[in-house]
């Protein structure tokens, strides 16, 4: 049996970790560049060669239309998405819908699902890991924001298996980066991970007893991070830009890269310094000549004040969050800080309101989540000769349920429930001598399937023919450790039964 | 108790408790049993083996989101404090009360998928209520015999109750006060039910509504020494949780 890694496929950076079978420790595996951490960014040449990383990114600005980044956010998601719809405007490569409606990208006239493109990020890393470690890579367990749905988990575990990777497990970052940090297991301690990432925000909060780590509860909205930060100081540029110079660069891909790249680095450095510059000459080309960019100061302040009304996204996660585990802010024993973003010093001020005590930086903020999945791997995969000893609880973090009349929602597995869980329901049906019913599974938090996420459906025909709502229906859906769910119907009365399994594990799992 | 044992077990026995234990010693029971039956520690077991410890890691869960949180807990300690065998195959997460009539039901139709004519037959909630429920007061479980006087056995399941009580069994006590109660409802049952109740509280920290109970409790019988006991500890136990936060 190969090696099994820990991929933390980030938004904008991935990074990988191993186990050391001998001692249990994790180590952050660098990538052939030698970077500890690989921004997820892909480039396709017209000839159809792909480059993944630093590598990708530096000639990003000569290709932007062919350089494709931040795909994480795109994962599993409909074309028609107001996210998706706005997002679009921003980036300088092509979104487009796949034949079933979902985002897809369009480079060299070829549609990518989002899936695909992140499977080269995958198959570089394990590539260059394989090389490093003069050994096959086997498996991996891939980690995926806390809040992820069904369909996205799906997608980025395809996007493994493509990549030639058995996924071992999908873990939530934040539970990830717990496994990372140090804690002190001679007394319980109810932990909060706030992971504020390029792409995603989760807020986890955790109990830790023994050798046991419980998920009380998770939380966190899948658009919100470093990335939405960027773009809003591209378009404050932008709008400076146009105001000074009268050009608009809404549709110059090129200046959009640029711009981008200088947004980054404004605000990287706006976490150490009070005020920075930002000189982008030749970034345009007006009438008489070339247009450059050029502001003397860019206060932190200014950066905040254009944040600000995102960074208040965070608050409702985290107070949801804190009601669902049943917790007050005086329970909370520590609170650690993952993801890039928790640099930045507003957020960091706004975790401690949030949470009600400073966050600890314990851990490195970008490799935690990797050092944390290659716990896991080795706990799950088993490396190492003797047993783990730490013991992951995880929940599910979205509500499962199906649909009933009129098109209610109706929850048979509520979120933040431990798994593995199972639960039954009982059902009649709505119909004059209805025969059979159409069990369709959606997940979310919406009252209505209308909002919530569609995952399968399965028929139990063959009921006896009865007056509505006398005939019964026993539904139970069971997730394992691995949470793939099986869903079951069965009639009591006759004993027919329908199952289904939804997100098959179509490799080979152990 | 006899069909779906997973069901109606008392949740303190499936977590090895007593029943008067607080919440962060019913989590420790709980993850003590995960940390034995999670299927991530028996990689290496065989199937049959994997499956069993899957069984009491569900039942120890369960056991344990009925302890931890706070409706689902009334709800089973008020079905305790009815008659137990009732209703033996309600799980434990749908409302007691099942609507009466299922209101009038319209066909409903969702997005065909392909078969344009037929609507889709969908489903209605019903809330897990077996169809040949017993109708709510009927006789089920062992009933004394018509010969033998009420208040003789009122008094024995009240002699049975302090027996618990006095073994901290609050869940027992509280089935035998209720049912002595019902027998003959004296203040003194009726007082009794409610301490019991008070104590089942406290022992989650539900302070607020153990000293509901404890009080209630005096109000219908002021001399109720239990009832003052329950509020004494009620005093010093929150006073402590308090400090301890």
């Amino acid at each position: 049996m190969g090696l099994v890694l820990g991929i933390d496929l980030g938004t904008t950076n991935s990074c990988m970790a191993v186990a050391d079978p001998a001692t249990g420790h994790a180590r952050v595996l660098p990538n052939r560049e030698g970077e500890r951490t690989t921004p997820s960014v892909i480039g396709f040449d017209a000839s159809g060669k792909v480059t993944v990383g630093s590598a990708a990114r530096r000639q990003a600005v000569l290709h932007p239309r062919d350089t494709v980044f931040g795909v994480k956010r795109l994962i599993g998601r409909r074309f028609s998405d107001p996210a998706v719809q706005q997002l679009r405007r921003l980036l300088p490569y092509e979104l487009v819908a796949d034949p079933s409606g979902n985002a897809a990208v369009r480079v060299h006239g070829q549609v990518m699902t989002p899936s695909e493109v992140s499977t080269h990020v995958l198959r570089y890393l394990k590539e260059s890991a394989e090389a490093q470690l003069g050994q096959s890579v086997e498996g991996a367990v891939i980690t995926v924001p806390a809040y992820f749905d069904e369909v996205q988990r799906q997608e980025t575990k395809a996007a493994g298996q493509r990549a030639g990777l058995t996924v071992h497990r999908l873990l939530n970052e934040p539970t990830a980066a717990m496994l990372a940090c140090r804690f002190d297991e001679s007394r319980p301690e109810n932990i909060a991970v706030f992971d504020l990432g390029g792409g995603t925000f989760d807020i986890s909060l955790l109990h830790v007893e023994d050798e046991v780590v419980q998920v009380l509860a998770t939380s966190g909205d899948n658009f919100l991070g470093g990335d939405n930060i960027d773009e809003l100081v591209v378009d404050a540029l932008r709008r400076i830009f146009l105001k000074q110079t009268g050009v608009d660069l809404a549709h110059n891909p090129e200046a959009l890269w640029r711009l981008k790249d200088a947004a980054e680095s404004t605000k990287r450095a706006l976490s150490e310094l009070e005020q920075t510059a930002i000189d982008l000459p030749f970034l345009g080309a007006g009438a008489e000549g070339p247009l450059h960019l050029s502001l003397p100061s860019f206060s932190r302040t200014l950066l905040e004040n254009l944040a600000n009304r995102e960074l208040e996204r965070l608050r409702a996660p985290c107070e949801q969050a804190l009601q669902d585990a049943g917790l007050q802010l005086e329970d909370i024993h520590r609170v650690v800080l993952v993801g890039g973003m928790t640099r930045m010093p507003a957020v960091r001020a706004r975790a401690e309101k949030l949470l009600g005590r400073p966050g600890e930086r314990s851990v490195n903020p970008d490799e935690a989540v990797a050092l944390g999945a290659a716990l896991e791997a080795d706990i799950i995969a088993g490396t190492s000769p003797e047993l783990p000893r730490v013991l992951l609880l995880d929940v599910l973090s979205r509500s499962l349920g199906i649909r009933t009349e009129g098109g209610r929602f109706s929850v048979l597995i509520p979120r933040n429930t431990t798994i593995p869980a199972r639960e039954t329901k009982v059902f009649a049906t709505t119909l004059d001598q209805q025969t059979h019913v159409d069990l369709e599974v959606y997940q979310g938090e919406a009252p209505s399937v209308d909002g919530n996420r569609y995952l399968g459906e399965l028929q139990l025909a063959g009921l006896p023919a009865a007056a509505a709502g006398t005939v019964r229906v026993e539904v139970d859906f069971t997730i394992d450790a691995d949470g793939i769910l099986q869903v079951t119907a069965r009639e009591p009365a006759t004993g027919r039964k329908a199952e289904v399994t939804l997100r098959p594990p179509t490799a080979a799992s152990p | 108790m006899s069909q779906d044992p997973s069901h109606d077990r008392n949740p303190f026995e499936v977590l090895g408790l007593q029943g008067t234990e607080d919440l962060a010693a019913i989590r420790k029971a709980f993850l003590r049993i995960a940390a034995q039956s999670h299927p991530d520690r028996l990689r290496m077991k065989s199937p049959e083996e994997k499956a069993q410890a899957l069984e009491l890691f569900l039942g120890a869960k369960k056991a344990f989101e009925v302890l931890s949180q706070p409706d689902k807990r009334r709800e089973w300690s008020e079905r305790m404090a009815r008659t137990k065998p009732r209703t033996p195959a309600a799980p434990v997460t749908p409302p007691p009360e099942a609507p009466a009539a299922p209101a009038p039901l319209r066909p409903a139709f969702t997005p065909a998928h392909g078969v344009p004519v037929a609507p889709r037959p969908a489903l209605t909630p019903v809330h897990g209520v077996p169809v040949a429920t017993p109708p709510p007061g009927a006789p089920s479980g062992p009933r004394p015999s018509s010969g033998v006087q009420p208040a003789a056995v009122a008094l024995q399941l009240y002699k049975l109750g302090m027996v618990a009580l006095e073994s901290f069994d609050y869940a027992k006590a509280l089935d035998l006060f209720s049912k002595a109660a019902k027998v003959a409802p004296t203040p003194r049952h009726q007082a009794m039910e409610l301490v019991c109740r008070g104590h089942q509280y406290l022992s989650t920290r539900f302070f607020d509504r153990a000293r509901e109970s404890f009080e209630r409790a005096l109000q219908l019988l002021p001399e109720c020494r239990e009832a003052r006991v329950g509020l004494e500890l009620l005093d010093k136990q929150s006073g402590r949780y308090l400090k301890g936060r």
